[in-house]
């Protein structure tokens, strides 16, 4: 199966950041979780992937297609979420599905119309008077009723109360279990992310630094309690954080790399990224 | 491209308390030609100049709303996204043109004057109504600032409206002349809608 993106050597400079040299690969039928801090270039890769912002260097493709060549062709087949939904004002659901209607191919009024139930979304209200949460469920379910075989997802369960979340989540889930279909999520809520990511990609200061399948990076690292002195006997490499504490210290090793019998608990992903940044800093 | 200007139809629809003061200037101008006895071409500027602004508008709101983000989802190119936008204000200029005529045919009708004259005056309102957008347009896209570019649009459109009534007398075209200026816009819309997508094609959307 084709993979849904493929990014290759990406650059975007601004005059105080830049996004380096990205590669990113999302195989089709799965779903890619991009963690990252506040400004690490998560949405910029994102912007630069939907041809919203002109990237420097690169080539990225979506569903097997140059997106420098058939980016509106493309979009047909991609919904997009980002953080921030954009409908205007004064329109409610009948304007927005009239819109949507005549915009996309492939537009499908009754599944639109089933996630407005779903999220119990007003019908009678205008966009500017829904909350934050209501937005984003609208945002959502605008991109799951065009047939799209490709979701982009920036910050796009942020602003939802716990339950929806899970809601929404589930409905990504489902969403993949066709195989033709794939999602590319970013998110700083890793709860999130671990639950429903296949792969996880870190990105820091504009530079991917691991894009590896979440089960092979569970099963290949753990945390390591010990004390200094235990951790200094250890082999450097199979350290990749650390963290002092009161009651000793706190480490991501490798697991093949630290010797059977020490006190190894297992790790998040959030734990993964956080040791892995305090690291680098 | 359709629905970019079905959105677009739609906020116009929606915007109707716009078209008050438009409407409010067509009815004074037709009482003042029922009452003349005459048309003047000028009032057709003079009327457009009202128009006008409300295709700007349109783009103004998708800044403000953050929908210009949303389309950039969509499956439309950004030439089709500029060329939307021009037939839009051919649309609502056609439109408005059409409401004007009638609104001063029947004053004309009232006060018996002869309709040669409309016909110049329906053809200056779009002259106007064509070339404010075709010159302030790529100004938008250039400087992403789609309020200023109004605003100093509508102190432009508030001097074309002010001189036309001052000069109406003084301000008189043929049927001929009128349509050589009418041609003339259309090639300036034209060239207007290239430098548009030039410039749009190097610009980031956000």
């Amino acid at each position: 199966m084709e993979n849904a993106i493929e990014i290759r050597g990406l650059v975007k400079e601004y005059k105080d950041f830049k996004l380096d040299s990205v590669d990113l690969t999302l195989p089709g039928g799965c779903i890619l979780g991009l963690i990252g801090e506040n400004g690490a270039g998560k949405s910029t890769m994102i912007k630069c992937l939907l041809g919203i912002i002109h990237k420097n260097q690169g080539s990225i493709t979506i569903l097997g297609r140059d997106a420098d060549k058939e980016l509106a062709d493309i979009k047909e087949d991609v919904g997009v979420v980002l953080d921030d939904v954009g409908i205007p004002d004064t329109f409610k659901y009948k304007q927005i599905n009239s819109v949507m209607k005549c915009t996309f191919r492939n537009w499908d009024e009754a599944v639109f119309e089933g996630y407005m139930d779903k999220f119990g979304l007003p019908k009678n209200k205008k966009f500017k008077d829904f909350s934050r949460g209501m937005k984003m469920k609208m945002g959502i379910a605008i991109a799951l009723s065009h047939n799209a075989k490709l979701l982009v997802l920036d910050e796009a369960t942020n602003g939802l109360d716990p339950v929806i979340r899970d809601e929404v989540t589930d409905i990504f889930y489902e969403f993949t279990r066709d195989e033709k279909h794939s999602i590319l999520i970013s998110s700083h809520i890793v709860s999130d992310l671990e639950k429903l990511c296949d792969y996880i990609s870190f990105i820091h200061k504009g530079r991917v630094l691991l894009n590896e399948e979440k089960d092979i990076l569970l099963e290949e690292y753990a945390i390591l309690s010990c004390t200094e002195d235990d951790l200094s006997e250890l082999d450097p490499d199979a350290i990749r954080g650390k963290k002092s504490g009161k009651y000793g210290v706190q480490a991501l090793v490798k697991r093949d790399g630290v010797p059977a019998g020490m006190n190894l608990s297992p790790v998040t992903i959030e734990e993964l990224f956080v040791f892995m940044i305090k690291e680098i800093a | 491209m359709r629905g970019l200007l079905v959105k677009d139809m739609l906020f116009i629809r929606q915007s109707w308390p716009v078209f008050a003061y438009p409407l409010y200037l067509t009815l004074m101008c037709a009482i003042m030609t029922g009452a003349s006895g005459k048309f003047y071409p000028a009032l057709g500027p003079a009327i457009a100049a009202t128009f006008c602004l409300l295709p700007l508008m349109v783009i103004a709101d998708d800044h403000r709303t953050g929908y210009e983000k949303t389309l950039a989802f969509t499956p439309i190119s950004k030439e089709k996204m500029i060329g939307a936008r021009y037939l839009l204000n051919l649309i609502v200029s056609l439109a408005g043109c059409l409401m004007v005529s009638l609104i001063l045919g029947i004053g004309a009708m009232i006060g018996s004057v002869p309709m040669s004259g409309l016909l110049t005056t329906a053809i200056m309102f779009m002259v106007t109504a064509l070339v404010i957008p075709s010159a302030s347009l790529p100004l938008i896209y250039f400087f992403k600032r789609a309020n200023t570019v109004m605003g100093f649009s509508m102190m432009i459109l508030c001097a074309i409206t002010a001189l036309a009534f001052i000069f109406r007398d003084k301000i008189d075209f043929s049927v001929g002349t009128a349509a050589v200026m009418f041609a003339a816009t259309l090639v300036m819309m034209a060239v207007s809608y290239m430098i548009s997508v030039r410039i749009f094609r190097k610009t980031e959307i956000c």
